[in-house]
């Protein structure tokens, strides 16, 4: 075939037209980046800091998520995004004040202080404010304190919740079986008299502020609990309510008019509506963020198509904000499946590993940060210079130290074992492509071991027989901190005294003595140096494989004022009980 | 005519009773199979203590065998109290599809919600595809080999090649984001509410949907226009000095529209229950939707509900379907 001239001319006015246009419009992208407000906003701003402060009020802050809360009910909540959602309507005794950066600050909430506890931590008295009442108008009391806790007992109605923090240490009766089956909770184990509150504790729990953090313990008038429906109505205390709510399709907040600003030194709310849509399409929602239709997402972060346009854009990059929150990517290594009875083969797969890869298959630098050690930033103990297992200069994995560990362990040729993920999530899947070339590189040969994500936790690897039955060597597994102390990271996943037959979170069945100690020793304030020690015996036991610190990337609307990440409880997303809107629309 | 009609009666309850029980089995056997039980599903990230297993096995009922399992959702379907030993009873009218302890409602409330949304997409699509693909392909099959008719069947084609996550999102972009013609893709409105907000909610899955389907409908009706056309008798009623139209639509296209009819009732009947990928693109509550979300929380209620629901649509659209053949074709009896 000929090219005739006139089409090779109309061709090449064709291409170089889109040249041109295309370094238009990657002109236009770069040029929008700098504004007058760079002082103040830019990428990461927000990580460790409330930007764009304004005392200016009014105005719906819009919301979007792609899908409904595990239950509005504060103590049936359990996913992150929830909890902070919780803050726009529930208050507790105790509170954070800050819940940005790694260091967070609790502070009084409902109660008058920090409480007043005894010598061994077993006490634990708190005083109401004066002035506190529900968006009904009738008074908050210390009874529907001590009723909401009470509520975290019937087990069988109240699901899904961490309310077991609480009925671990409470000096509650055995047979108590919650107030729709047993009444009351006698004085001895929550003492209510006047506006005072007194939690007397089987178990001493130094921390136990961090569990009033939690929304599980808000107040609950027992006159309007209606049990497993409580979650379509809950009692707002906050300084907003929930007004409307259709399930699984919008939430509308307004205003609590008998909230007081005198009462609250942790919220200091903007706006007159919040709304939460859920649009099902995962892929629109992050459309309107672009638009400025709406003004944030807060079930999690943007998906990759967006994420990739927000990195490589300045304009965009400057609304967006990447915090590694308390949460670890690992792998657990089973000791009961052999050769990993031999700490040494242990290793051996430790120096193997190839960490820089799982990033990138994660997603890059914006999908977190290599973990060294267990304990993530945000929770004591923290240490990003303790690398006991180190993988080369670039993270790819040391070769020669894993070979020697082969041969410490009697094993010079390698060995076969299988690396269990769920299914369908394609990342695991190149994830184990990637885990395969890295400790195939040693002789270690790797097959998948996979479960659908529906029984993976549950029974595939919660199941510690099942795991050694099925030679599941090693194990995929992430872990967010349920409240930001040791303690609230490790227990279910690493104490010894925590593995259960069925829905086991402790995978690889650890029993570090020393670690279980740490986490034992609850009467015992948590401390960097305590944090620490567990760390380092946590990791001393080579069975604990940490590969990152998950991170996510959000993105805020520029019209958002006084907006910070909640890094406490809600892995990054946006603390949207303080945030305004600056038009005011 | 009555023998017809009850013979189908019965076994349009055969047919449910049987899609039942396969949902039910395989929602059974899929845990069982993993050595689990369906009572994970209701536990969240609680650690799963072995009195708390027993206590949510007892109150869902896991712990009875499956066949009495099954009888008391099969018996409660007339109509029964729901209780689960924790508050007070929930009356379940006629029809009880039983209830979902995820939702905290009865299941035919959910159905209730969600089968308008269903039912509003599937009509307007079907109207649409209905009128777009005998338009074209009639116009097709009067012309063969035409501009007219290459041009319709390629368009057909192409429409039917292309996918509804693909057509969807790309039109959301045109229409909605870079036009901004259309309102944000904020779900469906009611149309006692808005009126209005209902047809522009609807309009883009309505053309999503249709494009799928008018292919077909183009392409039968082509091939039936030029069989019929060449037929004996509409030779005689052309030499007889009929005029075109008359020719066209009331002899020609009666002939074939017979198996347009047939598959336009298994089409809009099989569309309850499975628009799934055009309720999720566009943000719909309907049954699609509402199954979708059952399947991932593992409802075994919504599901068996939905099935159920979405199963009866299809069995009497095609009992509907069967009746009109006999209304539009005289030599057929029932």
């Amino acid at each position: 075939m000929r090219f005739k001239r006139k089409t090779l001319a109309f061709a090449s006015v064709a291409v170089v037209g889109a040249m041109l246009l295309a370094g238009c419009s990657s002109n236009g992208a770069k040029s929008g980046g700098g504004s007058s407000s760079a002082a103040t906003t830019g990428f990461n701003a927000a990580v460790d800091k409330a930007i764009n402060p304004s005392t200016k009020t009014g105005g719906t802050l819009k919301l979007l998520s792609s899908t409904d809360c595990d239950s509005w009910d504060p103590a049936r909540t359990y996913y992150g995004w929830c909890l902070n959602m919780q803050r726009v309507f529930s208050r507790t005794l105790v509170n954070y004040s800050k819940v940005n950066g790694t260091k967070f600050t609790l502070a009084p909430d409902l109660a008058t202080d920090l409480g007043q506890h005894n010598a061994d931590y077993t006490e634990w008295k708190y005083t109401l404010k004066d002035g506190l009442k529900y968006a009904d108008g009738t008074d908050i009391k210390a009874q529907d304190i001590k009723y909401a806790v009470e509520r975290s007992y019937a087990t069988d109605v109240i699901t899904g919740g961490p309310g077991f923090y609480f009925t671990a240490i409470i000096n509650a009766p055995s047979s108590y079986k919650g107030p729709y089956k047993s009444g009351d909770l006698p004085s001895s184990a929550i003492e209510v008299s006047g506006n005072t509150i007194t939690f007397h504790l089987k178990k001493a729990f130094a921390d136990f502020n961090y569990l009033l953090g939690l929304p599980t313990s808000a107040p609950v008038p027992k006159a309007k609990d209606n049990g497993a429906n409580y979650t379509k109505s809950p009692a707002a205390s906050g300084p907003f309510q929930i007004s409307s709510y259709t399930p699984t399709k919008s939430v509308t907040f307004t205003r609590n008019k008998y909230w007081k600003q005198s009462t609250d030194t942790i919220r200091k709310p903007k706006v007159n509506e919040i709304t939460l849509t859920i649009n099902s399409n995962s892929d629109d929602i992050d459309n309107q963020l672009r638009t400025g239709a709406a003004d944030a997402r807060m079930e999690q972060a943007v998906n990759p198509t967006f994420q990739s346009q927000i990195l490589t854009q300045p304009k965009l990059k400057a609304n967006a904000d990447n915090p590694a929150g308390p949460t670890t990517r690992y792998t657990a290594i089973a000791a009961s499946v052999a050769p990993f009875d031999n700490i040494h083969c242990r290793k051996a797969v430790f120096y193997a590993w190839n960490k820089a890869a799982g990033l990138a298959i994660a997603g890059g630098a914006a999908a977190g940060k290599i973990a060294y050690s267990a304990t993530p930033p945000g929770i004591l103990g923290y240490d990003p210079s303790y690398n006991p297992y180190p993988s080369g200069k670039d993270n790819t994995g040391d070769v020669t130290k894993a070979k020697a560990e082969l041969k410490a362990c009697g094993k010079p040729n390698g060995f076969a074992t299988k690396y269990a993920y769920s299914t369908p999530d394609p990342t695991n899947g190149k994830a184990f492509a990637a885990v395969k070339a890295a400790l195939g590189r040693v002789g270690i040969t790797v097959s998948a071991a996979t479960s659908s994500a529906s029984d993976y936790y549950s029974t595939f690897v919660g199941s510690p027989n099942n795991v050694k039955n099925q030679g599941l060597g090693l194990i995929a597994a992430g872990w967010g901190a349920d409240f930001p102390t040791p303690y609230g990271m490790f227990q279910n996943i690493v104490n010894g005294n925590a593995i259960l037959p069925q829905g086991n979170s402790n995978y690889a069945s650890i029993n570090i003595p020393a670690v279980n100690k740490v986490l034992d020793d609850t009467g015992t304030p948590s401390t960097q140096q305590s944090g620490e020690a567990l760390n380092h015996a946590l990791m001393e036991g080579a069975q604990f494989l940490p590969t990152r610190y998950a991170a996510d990337l959000w993105y805020r609307n520029p019209r958002m004022t006084n907006v910070t990440s909640n890094n406490a409880l809600g892995f990054g997303a946006y603390d949207v009980v303080n945030v305004g809107v600056s038009d005011g629309k | 005519m009555i023998r017809f009609i009850v013979s189908r009666l019965v076994g349009m309850v055969l047919v449910l009773i049987v899609v039942s029980l396969v949902t039910f089995l395989i929602f059974q056997a899929v845990p069982l199979l993993a050595k689990s039980s369906p009572v994970y599903y209701y536990i969240g990230k609680a650690p799963a203590t072995p009195e708390l297993l027993k206590s949510l096995t007892h109150r869902f009922g896991f712990d009875q065998p499956l066949p009495a399992q099954y009888w008391s959702y099969l018996a409660g379907f007339f109509g029964k109290n729901i209780t689960d030993g924790t508050s007070a009873a929930v009356p379940c009218p006629f029809p009880c599809f039983g209830y979902s302890f995820r939702r905290n409602e009865l299941v035919s409330t959910l159905i209730g919600q969600a089968l308008p949304v269903t039912i509003s997409l599937a009509v307007g699509a079907a109207l649409l595809w209905l009128v777009g693909g005998l338009l074209v392909g009639t116009l097709s099959g009067l012309k063969p080999g035409s501009f007219i008719d290459r041009a319709g069947m390629g368009a057909a084609l192409a429409a039917v090649s292309l996918p509804i996550f693909f057509t969807g999102p790309v039109l959301l972009l045109l229409f909605v984001y870079t036009l901004g013609v259309l309102p944000d893709n904020n779900g469906y409105v009611s149309i006692f509410t808005d009126p209005v907000g209902w047809f522009f909610s609807l309009l883009l899955p309505w053309v999503c949907l249709a494009l799928l389907f008018a292919a077909l409908y183009a392409r039968l009706t082509r091939s039936n226009v030029l069989e019929t056309m060449n037929e004996d008798y509409i030779r005689t009623a052309r030499a007889k000095g009929l005029d075109r139209r008359t020719i066209v639509v009331k002899h020609g296209l009666r002939a074939a529209l017979t198996p347009i009819v047939t598959i336009f009732g298994i089409d809009i009947g099989g569309l309850i229950g499975t628009t799934i990928i055009t309720e999720s693109v566009f943000n719909l509550r309907g049954l699609g939707a509402l199954s979708i979300q059952s399947i991932r929380d593992m409802d075994l209620p919504v599901m068996l509900g939905v099935t159920v629901v979405a199963a009866f649509a299809l069995v009497v659209a095609n009992f509907i379907v069967d009746l009109l053949y006999a209304v539009i074709d005289p030599r057929v009896t029932v």
